[in-house]
């Protein structure tokens, strides 16, 4: 399954630490979401991804760490922000 | 020439007549009514503001009347007209003075859609603005007309409103609303103020409306910097408390704050975040009116000491 962002207009961000506000120019709607959503959100207003694009993207930023995330982990909290991020419209399915 | 150097005669006939053009701030007002009752209390609230030039812009042509149609035999009534359309439906007349200013806040949230407008009161010191937004009944008109008495400067009691080229805090210095027991704890914690005399029964309970500090409507063009916002919230026997909130929660909080943060669109999103990077955000429940002030003096003092330039 692939998703991109449902927006005609990249949504516009603020972040500060552990929050980020996303502004959706197209509908108005103003949301707070995790860093990690707001990322998710830059790389499919760039290009459609799937889940595991999403997870090697992920993985290809702890190169260097020593204790990173697993696999599993990775999924599950990915999965669940793709859920989120398209419950309140900022992404979709993209057609095959 | 201020209202003030007109003698009360003088003041009814420009009411009665092609009307008295009140500067507000950034807005010229025109202003038309035969009711005497309003002219008395635009005079006592309103006579250190300047009038304007009858043939300058006037941002807005606003008539207060009595209703037309045989229903004008019986308790009369006030209708508020904003050119020559009826927003609003007739209310007792002796509410006239408070329909007045509802209305003229209503003009303002609606239509100048220059500024990002929040539903706030702001004050100033040091040459920065505390933006006090609330709900009503929060105690923000109590605590804003309990600041001014004490040395800072009254921007607006009601509309907040932010210059979205600079973020900087636009004055509208007018009367205080004050309602309820407010009226009565602002009368003894500032017996000098000037008050309006009551006007009972009105849907938000008695209203009586407090003059802004002469000083306030004389620099109603000097601009402000946004310092702190500061959600306050009046609570019976509360211990004085200052609580910071998180930056993202303060700009959620301040755009349903906002009148026309969505009318805006991007840059109603850009102001309010602007605002929320840069100043401070809390929340602060109150129950002593002298804790309150100093609390604030306090805000004021450290950024004094910091000596950071405001502008």
């Amino acid at each position: 399954m692939t998703w991109i962002a449902s927006t005609a207009h990249p949504a516009a961000q603020r972040c500060w630490g552990q929050e980020c506000i996303v502004y959706d120019i197209d509908s108005g709607n103003t949301h707070l979401v995790t860093p990690l959503a707001a990322e998710v959100l830059r790389e499919l207003q760039n290009r459609p991804c799937n889940l595991e694009t999403l997870v090697e993207v992920v993985l290809q930023h702890s190169v260097n760490d020593a204790e990173p995330p697993a696999l599993s982990e990775m999924q599950t909290a990915l999965s669940t922000i793709l859920d989120d991020l398209a419950r309140i419209d900022l992404i979709r399915w993209s057609a095959p | 020439m201020k209202v003030s150097d007109l003698s009360s005669s003088e003041l009814m006939a420009q009411l009665s007549g092609t009307g008295l053009q009140l500067l507000t701030g950034q807005f010229q007002i025109g202003i038309r009514s035969q009711i005497p009752a309003l002219g008395r209390t635009l005079a006592l609230l309103y006579g250190d503001y300047s009038i304007g030039n009858e043939q300058g812009f006037t941002d807005f042509h606003v008539q207060l009347r009595y209703p037309m149609g045989l229903r004008r035999w019986w308790r009369k009534q006030v209708v508020f007209e904003f050119d020559s359309a009826l927003p609003f439906k007739p209310l007792p007349a002796a509410q006239a003075f408070p329909m007045f200013e509802w209305g003229l806040n209503w003009c303002v949230s609606s239509y100048a859609n220059l500024y990002l407008i929040i539903h706030a009161a702001v004050v100033e010191k040091n040459g920065f603005a505390a933006i006090l937004p609330a709900p009503p009944g929060s105690g923000k008109s109590t605590l804003c007309a309990a600041l001014v008495t004490r040395g800072w400067r009254l921007l607006s009691d009601e509309l907040t409103l932010i210059r979205t080229t600079d973020g900087h805090v636009v004055p509208l210095p007018r009367p205080i609303s004050l309602k309820n027991a407010s009226i009565d704890i602002v009368k003894a914690y500032a017996p000098q103020a000037v008050l309006s005399p009551k006007v009972y029964d009105t849907v938000k309970g008695t209203i009586a409306h407090m003059k802004a500090p002469a000083t306030s409507v004389a620099r109603a063009h000097e601009c402000a910097k946004p310092g702190w916002i500061i959600f306050p919230r009046y609570a019976v026997d509360a211990a004085t408390s200052l609580l910071p909130i998180s930056p993202a929660h303060g700009l959620m909080r301040l755009a349903d704050n906002a009148f026309n943060y969505s009318a805006l669109g991007l840059t109603g999103f850009e102001t309010v975040a602007d605002i929320a990077d840069t100043c401070p955000i809390y929340d602060f429940t109150y129950s002593v009116i002298d804790e309150a002030i100093a609390t604030f003096d306090r805000l004021a003092e450290e950024v004094a000491q910091r000596d950071i330039r405001p502008i």
